[in-house]
């Protein structure tokens, strides 16, 4: 046992893990959402697999070409799908430091959410139609606060390292100082509300609407059919895990694997099923509470996030310092 | 005299003639020989294809030069010097006119010979004493090339259309032009003035080694560096002195607007920051002088995205864009002032390379950019985004090289406008360091708004590739449009390249830019730059953040690549092919498409104070209704039309003393007399 953390390729391969959970976990966690919800509004859960199901079923059916479609139509499928698999190897979860940690800090992880999105916008504009320009619009409308943000909520946690390298951070709250200070809860409420606008959930998008003028997400995606449209689903889905799994590391750190060693990975994953689990059920509970804002309050919404993570920053400054 | 006609000094100088003689003398000869455009433009590119290299070159070898030429006046000699400094700037210079250039020569094929001659000649002439703005070491040289710079920007502007329009934009052009070029004296004046009444002010004390000698109080190194901000910030777009801007760049030709963005601006940075570290010196500057900088360049950044958005012509979208990277500029500068000032070298270094690789990266994809927006209006005879779209399909080539720039513009990694971006940033995280509340709540004003301006900039750039490039043709013109030219092309590629590489190998490239601060603050990053490698940025020591686009870049393609290659490759032919469900609706137009302006509408609502609006909303009883907006920039109603019209009256006012009778002028010149007799006497 001992001899494992010793063997070269260990890092990588437990990055690998990091890939394939992702890949794989993200639609059941997409599920687990769904039975909570549909158990607070009384409704029969379609069970935690129905996401892998659709996702099956969707590449299982044939793909049809809109008219007029340029190259992007087709391409951005695949790199968005790929750019979030891609992100997971940078984003330490399962370990502190993956082998890939230093191609991609904190900013550079948001560049890299920033590029799928404006790629899913240019590829939602492509063929002309009223609603999928609609969606791109709005999508960047909700972006031009919230990436802000989330780069304001960065830019507070990696405060107490001084480097904006997600392990360093990780590193810097496992030196003592206890999480609870002031400016990171101002930080991590910011983070709900941009991981909420982000993610296309309520009350920003509502994810399982069927009204077009109301869509912002689902809008960009309404002329994919078959597999490409199931690369895009599948990717928003590792999207919604990618943001938690950063919440998790800035915010709720506690019990992440700092070796190699297998116990200790193994407690690291049991931890962080179990927060993705209680997150999940958060998640589906805010849903349930709250409807869904009119399209003209959410950049009040968002200006509330940037408002919030500006504030954190500073309230570091002006209380910790 | 071998050594020096071994120097990139001796070579840049003659490359530089050489590019005047032939862009003087290919004009002539356009008039007689009309098919020598082409020809003509590929040897000024090759030229400064060559002062590119000249520029590498003393950049690569850290090169300080110094040359003394006889000038024209007794007693007057021409400074000459090639510091690093000058070289990264003729690079810029050089880099972004060989695209340029190139894209002219393919460009210029269908425009009547004598616009293609004045073009040439024009641009020629901007070119020459804009590299000689880079290399003059005294204030005379410097006013001179400066000078001459503004006036043929000035009629690089009006070699556009002949309209109206155009020249006014012209006019206020020039009027700012030479107000900042009065300020930039005066504050060259200030600066000779010495202490000891023994020496006599020779005009060799103009010389800049001799002006950043000088020792002046706080309150009058303030005021030299307010002057000299004031007065290349009316070159630079500087607000409030901004407003020629956004008129004079769309107005003239194409490759003229590009060169006046990307090159002309960064001339005005350039003298900004030799006036503020070498003329005034860092030992004279005041940390409050960086963080006004700072919030200027901030505020400057915001305000110009916000109304980038707004516009529907591509051009005028691109010009309003060309503010906010000088205000990301400014704040890069007004940062590494406040560091080196408050005994922070490390991030001041930082934060001012950060800035002068942007304004590298702004030189690139804004000269690309314009160059795309002018095959737009070329190909499809609309100068509006409402009246173009669908262009993707007609120009995929031209379009992808526009979609890189795009990404550039925006911020998106792997791209160069990320790398610097990212750097400025790192900068700004390290005001932990700073103590003082105000200094640090600045910074981190800077940040926020830095980050701010970045997310606004990619949805400005979407409206500006989406609604001209993706959809459906909105005109006859859009759906008759055609590819660009294969020079055109080239130059667009060549500028796109540049962008590319400038991003993909950014720690090359800070290494270089690391070489070119370091004189002017007096110290260096600790560890250099490329210790870690070519392909990382990693500016602070190593616990610090890391970035890689290059790798980043690797990644996805390598996870991405495949997947498209082989499951579309295959498949493609075979996939079956509908018209756009478009929610059942089936009637596909341009007009079904949503509008430039709709982009504009949310920013318009969220941000009002950054906008003069007029608006008429038609009463449900009127017969005729008619909805209109105009928008517009606010200085104009607050500002300048004010300002105008004091002028107007103050003027009127003076015509009173007018009465054209000779008795009445002459007491005027005698009382005149009178009074400076008395004064010189009480004095």
């Amino acid at each position: 046992m001992a001899l494992i953390p010793t063997f070269p390729s260990f890092g990588w391969t437990i990055s690998l893990l990091q890939m394939l959970f992702v890949i794989f976990l993200a639609p059941l966690l997409y599920g687990w959402i769904g039975v909570v919800r549909a158990i607070l509004q009384n409704r029969r859960p379609a069970g935690l697999l129905q996401p892998w199901r659709n996702i099956l079923r969707l590449l299982r059916k044939e793909t049809i070409l809109p008219e007029g479609h340029s190259y992007l139509f087709l391409f951005v499928p695949p790199l968005f799908f790929f750019i979030m698999a891609g992100a997971s190897l940078l984003i330490p979860f399962l370990m502190v430091s993956p082998p890939l940690a230093p191609v991609a800090d904190a900013v550079t992880l948001v560049g890299l959410f920033s590029l799928a999105r404006f790629a899913m916008a240019a590829a939602a504009m492509d063929l002309g139609t009223p609603f999928g320009d609609m969606g791109g619009r709005r999508e960047m409308m909700v972006a031009f606060l919230t990436e802000p943000a989330t780069l304001m909520i960065l830019f507070t946690v990696s405060l107490w390292s001084g480097s904006t390298a997600i392990p360093s951070i990780l590193h810097s709250f496992s030196l003592g100082h206890s999480p609870f200070h002031p400016s990171l809860l101002i930080a991590a409420m910011a983070f709900i509300l941009v991981f909420l606008g982000e993610n296309a959930r309520l009350p920003i998008d509502n994810p399982s609407t069927h009204l077009e003028l109301t869509m912002i997400h689902e809008a960009m995606l309404l002329e994919y059919s078959g597999p490409l449209l199931a690369l895009m689903e599948w990717g928003s889905m590792q999207k919604l895990l990618l943001y938690l799994l950063l919440g998790i590391d800035f915010f709720a750190p506690l019990g992440i694997s700092r070796g190699l060693s297998p116990l200790s990975l193994l407690v690291g994953l049991v931890a962080l099923l179990g927060k993705l689990f209680v997150l999940g059920a958060g998640i589906a509970l805010i849903e349930s509470i709250f409807a869904k804002l009119r399209i003209f309050r959410i950049p009040e919404f968002t200006a509330l996030a940037y408002l919030l993570s500006t504030l954190g920053f500073l309230l570091h400054f002006v209380l910790e310092v | 005299m071998t050594s020096l006609s071994a120097t990139p000094l001796f070579f840049s100088l003659s490359t530089l003639l050489a590019l005047l003689v032939t862009g003087l003398a290919g004009a002539w000869l356009l008039t007689r020989r009309p098919t020598f455009a082409t020809p003509i433009f590929l040897l000024l590119s090759l030229e400064t294809l060559a002062l590119t290299f000249s520029g590498l070159r003393g950049l690569l070898a850290g090169s300080d030069i110094r040359l003394v030429l006889p000038g024209g006046i007794p007693d007057l000699f021409i400074h000459l010097r090639q510091d690093p400094l000058a070289s990264f700037f003729l690079l810029l210079l050089g880099g972004a006119s060989t695209g340029v250039l190139l894209f002219s020569a393919g460009y210029t094929k269908d425009m009547a010979t004598k616009r293609v001659a004045e073009l040439l000649s024009r641009t020629t002439l901007f070119l020459f004493f804009t590299g000689g703005v880079f290399l003059a070491d005294d204030a005379y040289s410097f006013m001179v090339f400066w000078e001459v710079m503004a006036v043929a920007s000035f009629f690089l502007i009006l070699s556009g259309d002949k309209t109206p329009e155009v020249r006014r934009a012209g006019y206020l052009t020039l009027l700012l032009a030479h107000g900042g070029s009065l300020l930039i004296l005066a504050s060259f004046a200030l600066l000779s003035i010495r202490e000891t009444p023994s020496s006599i002010v020779s005009l060799s004390s103009f010389s800049f080694e001799a002006l950043s000698q000088s020792h002046l109080s706080p309150k009058g190194a303030l005021l030299a560096s307010l002057l000299f901000l004031l007065g290349f910030g009316a070159k630079a777009g500087l607000l409030p002195l901004h407003v020629w801007l956004p008129l004079a760049h769309p107005a003239a030709p194409t490759p003229a607007s590009a060169l006046l963005s990307g090159v002309m601006l960064k001339a005005a940075i350039y003298g900004l920051i030799r006036a503020l570290f070498e003329l005034v010196g860092l030992h004279q500057l005041a940390s409050s002088f960086g963080i006004l900088l700072m919030v200027t360049g901030a505020f400057m950044a915001l305000f110009g995205i916000l109304h980038a958005i707004l516009q529907s012509a591509p051009k005028a979208l691109l010009a309003y864009s060309s503010l906010e990277n000088i205000g990301i500029i400014l704040l890069g500068t007004g940062l590494g002032i406040l560091y080196l000032k408050t005994g922070h070298p490390l991030p001041g270094t930082l934060a001012l390379s950060a800035a002068l690789f942007h304004a590298l990266n702004h030189a690139f994809f804004k000269s690309l950019l314009f160059l795309g927006a002018g095959t737009m209006i070329h190909a499809t005879g609309e100068t509006n985004l409402n009246r173009m779209g669908g262009l993707l399909r007609h120009m995929p080539r031209s379009g992808t090289l526009v979609l890189l720039g795009v990404l550039s513009i925006s911020g998106i990694p792997p791209t160069n406008g990320f790398a610097s971006e990212w750097l400025l940033l790192q900068a700004t995280l390290q005001a932990r360091d700073l103590s003082g509340t105000i200094q640090r709540s600045s910074v981190l004003f800077g940040a926020a708004i830095l980050v701010l301006a970045s997310a606004l900039a990619a949805m400005a750039f979407l409206k500006f590739f989406g609604v001209g490039y993706l959809g459906l043709p909105r005109s006859e013109g859009a759906k008759a449009a055609h590819e660009c030219s294969l020079l055109e092309m080239l130059g667009m590629g060549w500028l796109a390249l540049g962008s590319l590489l400038l991003g993909l190998l950014p720690g090359l490239v800070l290494k270089e830019v690391v070489k070119v601060v370091s004189p002017l603050t007096a110290t260096s990053l600790t560890v250099p730059p490329e210790a870690y490698g070519w392909a990382w940025l990693l500016p602070l020591p190593p616990a610090g953040p890391s970035s890689s686009p290059l790798l980043l870049l690797a990644l996805v393609g390598i996870l991405t690549l495949p997947v498209f290659w082989l499951y579309w490759g295959t498949r493609r032919g075979k996939m079956r092919s509908a018209p756009p469900w478009g929610c059942g609706y089936r009637e596909l137009s341009g007009r079904s498409q949503a509008s430039a302006e709709s982009f504009a509408q949310p920013i318009r609502h969220f941000f009002p104070v950054f906008f003069s609006m007029k608006r008429h909303l038609p009463t449900p009883e009127d017969p005729d209704p008619v909805f209109d907006l105009s928008v517009e920039d606010p200085h104009w109603p607050l500002l300048y039309r004010p300002l105008f019209r004091l002028f107007i009256a103050l003027a009127e006012a003076a015509e009173r003393v007018r009465s054209g009778r000779i008795s009445v002028y002459l007491i005027y010149s005698f009382t005149t007399l009178i009074i400076l007799l008395s004064v010189l006497r009480w004095h």
